[in-house]
């Protein structure tokens, strides 16, 4: 997978791609790795820079975020036909072998924003671990979509304790009508922890509130 | 002067707290000077024992038909003070304590909750007292995104409770002055409003160090619904002011007591505007990520333009000024002020056919209103609209572009990145269900 350090150098009538990161190094002035007599790679030298889109894989809490920053204004800034290019990115970037917990964050409250169900599948594979679960609901809790609805559901029976209980609050407070019966039994399943049932009891309140016009569905 | 009085002028003096409370009015009505029996008592109980709590302990102290029967924090440390301050006081240990503000909320026998926790829970606090039958004092803002706001007056009006927002300045005659001689026309048309907040230049460095979490701090817990992050003494005692997922910096911190008082002019205690436009400077590094320097206008459906933005004069104090045809006319909470003296002598007059509600302490007044079930006078509707109008600016300095608010349904028009931010995604457990 590429990550944007290439670019396309005209030699003759053919382009060739070349990778910047061949002849960077991020950590000191002068890579001994440079061949400055090669002018390919000196040109690589006086013009490349990291590309945010690649940093913010390996973002961690308290690191310099000014990477994700940049990521983050392309994102807030994009008009709405270009969130669908955007959204691509990001999760190409949420499927890196090497995102950190912290990347992984990020990138999820990034799709929280412009995310739509094109995202959905990718998103609701974290849905599945009580590691990641959190992370998947801050970019899936604002899309209103039936697909994420279904992928909440059927989410439910994967996930324990606290984390259960998140992903039940969102349930509820999308209004999700359809997993009423399923909430219901969880509230009543002696087997789940006192936690959950909190969670499936007041969503069922919330539900029922809805269903009756007494709440108004957001 | 009685022995209580006495007491409390001790206590009072040999607290540690002394000068702060002395620094914020503290205006006792007369009939706290009287005693009351231990059944017409309030029992209060105080959910985050920090800085603004102990103003609050202090204070509600001096009520003698109340009494703090509890308090609640995850810092260990913070809630035996309070507990002994609180102890030293009554001349008792009776003061019960709490890590989770759940347990605290379901004692049946307290009448009322402060919320005094740093923003990110207020809204879960809050709710969680509401449904146990408790009437609320929330400290402003009331909460920290829209939607967490109208989840709590809905959860108010559902369960019949008494919601208060601490923004005192609603309780103090100078400000009730100029937000009613507004009202009244005393400006002739009104056509703009000025609001200064003082700057937030917090940093710590462009990056931050994990730190082993003190003995005695319950950090999960202190984080609650936000997303997890490693400690960093920075990001939470009073600091967590200036970090997202816990609060929105001084546009909520000194905002929300001045642009309170411009909505209170406006008599736009149940709307808002309907245009925002900001240009923010935000942090791109470093613990912090709320607004260092804050430009916001709001435009309300009359064409009055609200403004508000940081003041670099060093001044840590807030104020507005409206401009009419008439004139300026300027409070803040240590002067008024205006463009000629006329408007200053008809402030003080008071005339015109529109009065404003009185309540000369906010306390008082929250206290009063759980005893007549009255709508307090920052009722929680009028605490969500304000916050509203500060997290309105927060959200248009981050997009950096105009955006249209829609005031009767909260949602702006024709953007989906701005409705987003209005939502909370909340960590397990917590929700606002």
């Amino acid at each position: 997978m590429t990550w944007g350090n290439e670019f396309f150098r005209a030699e003759g009538d053919e382009a060739v791609l070349f990778d910047v990161t061949r002849c960077m190094d991020s950590e000191t002035s002068a890579s001994p790795s440079v061949d400055f007599n090669d002018p390919q790679q000196r040109t690589a030298w006086f013009t490349g820079t990291v590309d945010p889109w690649e940093e913010i894989v390996r973002m961690s809490h308290g690191g310099d975020r000014s990477y994700a920053t940049v990521v983050e204004r392309q994102v807030t800034s994009a008009e709405p036909a270009q969130h669908a290019a955007l959204e691509q990115k990001l999760i190409a970037v949420l499927e890196h072998p090497e995102l950190t917990g912290a990347g992984r964050l990020f990138v999820c409250r990034m799709l929280g924003l412009i995310g739509s169900a094109a995202c959905v599948p990718a998103v609701a594979r974290l849905l599945e671990s009580d590691r990641t679960a959190d992370h998947a609901r801050l970019a899936l809790d604002g899309i209103a979509e039936a697909s994420v609805n279904a992928a909440y559901r059927g989410a439910l029976g994967k996930l324990h304790g606290a984390v259960k209980a998140g992903l039940i609050g969102s349930i509820a407070m999308r209004g999700d009508g359809e997993a009423l019966g399923v909430l219901n039994a969880i509230a009543k399943d002696a087997r789940e922890s006192a936690v959950v049932k909190t969670a499936a009891e007041r969503a069922v309140q919330r539900l029922e509130r809805l269903a009756q016009g007494e709440e108004v569905a957001p | 002067m009685n022995q209580s009085n006495m007491n409390r002028r001790e206590f009072l003096k040999t607290s540690a707290l002394a000068g702060a409370v002395a620094a914020a009015p503290l205006i006792l009505p007369a009939r706290m000077r009287g005693q009351v029996s231990a059944n017409e008592q309030v029992a209060v109980g105080i959910i985050g024992t920090g800085n603004i709590a102990q103003m609050h302990i202090e204070t509600l102290l001096g009520f003698y038909d109340v009494r703090i029967a509890a308090v609640c924090d995850v810092d260990r440390v913070r809630r035996e003070t309070a507990a002994e301050k609180i102890d030293a006081f009554y001349g008792n240990r009776d003061c019960r304590m709490y890590g989770d503000f759940r347990e605290l909320a379901a004692q049946p026998d307290l009448d009322a909750v402060w919320v005094c926790t740093p923003d990110h829970w207020h809204a879960l606090a809050a709710i969680e007292a509401i449904r146990n039958g408790k009437d609320v004092y929330v400290e402003k803002p009331l909460t920290l995104t829209i939607r967490e706001g109208r989840e709590l007056v809905n959860a108010a009006r559902r369960h019949k409770r008494v919601a208060q927002t601490g923004t005192q300045q609603r309780s103090s005659k100078r400000f009730r002055d100029v937000a009613q001689f507004v009202r009244n026309g005393g400006l002739g048309t009104l056509e703009r409003i000025e609001i200064s907040i003082p700057a937030n230049n917090k940093f710590t460095g462009a990056t931050w160090l994990e730190e082993p979490v003190p003995e005695g701090l319950d950090w999960d817990m202190w984080l609650g619904p936000a997303p997890w992050r490693p400690f960093n003494r920075q990001a939470c005692h009073y600091n967590f002011r200036f970090i997202r997922d816990f609060a929105a910096g001084q546009v909520t911190n000194w905002g929300a007591h001045y642009i309170d008082i411009a909505q209170w002019a406006l008599d736009a205690d149940a709307g808002g505007p309907v245009e925002v436009v900001g240009h923010g400077e935000f942090p791109s590094s470093g613990l912090f990520n709320t607004a260092t320097k804050v430009d916001f206008t709001c435009r309300y459906a009359s064409g009055v333009e609200l403004r508000c933005r940081t003041r670099y004069d060093g001044e840590f104090d807030g104020n507005v000024r409206f401009f009419g045809e008439r004139g300026w006319i300027d409070v803040s909470r240590t002067n008024t002020g205006a463009s000629n003296p006329e408007l200053l002598r008809e402030v003080t007059a008071g005339g015109g056919a529109v009065k404003l509600a009185v309540s000369n302490n906010h306390h008082d007044n929250f206290i009063q209103c759980i005893r007549t079930r009255e709508r307090p006078i920052s009722d929680v509707e009028i605490g969500h609209r304000t916050t509203t109008v500060c997290n309105l600016g927060n959200i248009a300095m981050l997009l950096d572009r105009k955006l249209k608010w829609d005031a009767a349904r909260e949602e702006f028009v024709d953007d989906v990145v701005a409705n987003r931010m209005r939502e909370p995604s909340m960590r397990g457990p917590w929700a606002l269900t």
